[in-house]
């Protein structure tokens, strides 16, 4: 029973003592002027331009196709579209495979963007012009295998046996082996300009070959490979005209773009 | 009956606070993830050709014999009327 009374009376005097706490420094929390200030940590929020900024748009964003760094630079036709943070470059020109047998092909895809939040964000990204510096590494791109049914078709004189052509037998099991997966790989390095007076930022994304392509060398495969049945075999050995195997299919990338905020020149702000 | 009825009303209890917390922790989740993986991507595709020379591997005559029906064996010749093997 007294212990009973004595932790009532300590729970008392506590309880007390924390209500005058209390009052006391809410009376001293409102004994005062407040002024709030926001302060906002920079962000890198940056989306692909408006082509209403763009002063010549169809320069912009482009994308070529070299051999070796001493080659000229082919610009590609390519349909080029974007929304928001993702941009899209699709039915890029047929390319020969035997482009990248030498592994030296050098990809250029020239875009612009633009700070999504004008008034919070950070609006400048440390600009790399230098020659000597390659600019940032974004790792390693690979060209994967999209399609799962590749285009393919045998010319032999007026002969034509493919896809087009309802062929019984299917696709030739050669066409698979002879696709890929991974086409070939590239190491990718960007660089950036600084903003100019519309705030649009210039960007470079260079995608440099490593390696070389598995491909026949010379480009050639044996008729029997293809598995075709006597009659067509016979037309295609008794054709006066050499006969060829094309094959068309479709390879995609995809290119993750990162940033360096903390190399900002004053006078680029 | 009254005991019951208390700790049948704490397991729903317990379940649905269990409920709303997972569907908090996943909804962090995802949310955060989103932000993380939210960044400029280039995406792009061409279409990759090849073209190949075919050489002629194959026997022809054998070919021709295959299509015509005709065989390697021996065949059987006829004299005077009388067929027999060479």
């Amino acid at each position: 029973m007294k212990k009973v009374k004595t932790l009532s009376t300590v729970l008392f005097i506590m309880a007390a003592l924390f209500v005058g706490v209390l009052g006391i420094s809410y009376g001293g929390f409102s004994d005062t002027l407040v002024q709030t200030y926001n302060i906002y940590t920079g962000k890198m929020d940056f989306a692909f331009a408006d082509p209403v900024n763009i002063s010549t748009p169809e320069e912009t964003f482009t994308i070529s196709m070299q051999s070796g760094e001493c080659g000229e630079a082919v610009e590609l036709d390519a349909d080029i579209s974007y929304k928001d943070k993702q941009l899209f470059i699709t039915n890029i020109d047929t390319i020969n495979a035997s482009e990248f047998i030498k592994g030296n092909t050098i990809f250029k895809i020239n875009y612009a963007i633009i700070a999504a939040d004008d008034k919070q964000g950070i609006r400048q990204v440390a600009a790399i012009e230098g020659e000597d510096d390659a600019g940032y590494n974004l790792g390693i791109i690979d060209f994967e295998l999209q399609s799962k049914t590749p285009v393919w078709c045998v010319e032999s004189g007026e002969n034509h046996w493919g896809t087009d052509t309802d062929f019984p037998g299917g696709t030739p099991d050669v066409v698979y082996q002879l696709l890929p997966d991974t086409l070939a790989r590239f190491d990718a390095f960007h660089t950036v300009q600084p903003a100019d007076q519309n705030g649009i930022i210039c960007g470079t994304i260079i995608l440099k070959q490593i390696g070389n392509l598995n491909f026949p060398e010379p480009p050639e495969i044996g008729l029997s490979s293809l598995e075709f049945d006597d009659e067509i075999n016979m037309k295609i050995a008794n054709s006066p005209i050499y006969g060829y195997l094309e094959i068309e299919a479709v390879y995609g990338f995809i290119i993750s773009i990162n940033f360096d905020q903390y190399n900002v020149n004053k006078g680029d702000y | 009956m009254n005991q019951n009825r208390s700790i049948y009303c704490n397991v729903i209890f317990k379940a649905v606070l269990l409920l709303i917390f997972g569907v908090f922790i996943i909804s962090m989740f995802s949310f955060s993830y989103g932000y993380w993986t939210e960044k400029l991507e280039v995406k792009g595709d061409a279409t990759i050709r090849m073209r190949l020379l075919i050489q002629n591997d194959i026997d022809i005559d054998a070919e021709m014999n295959a299509v015509n029906g005709e065989t390697d064996l021996p065949q059987e010749i006829e004299r005077d009327g009388v067929s027999e093997l060479p």
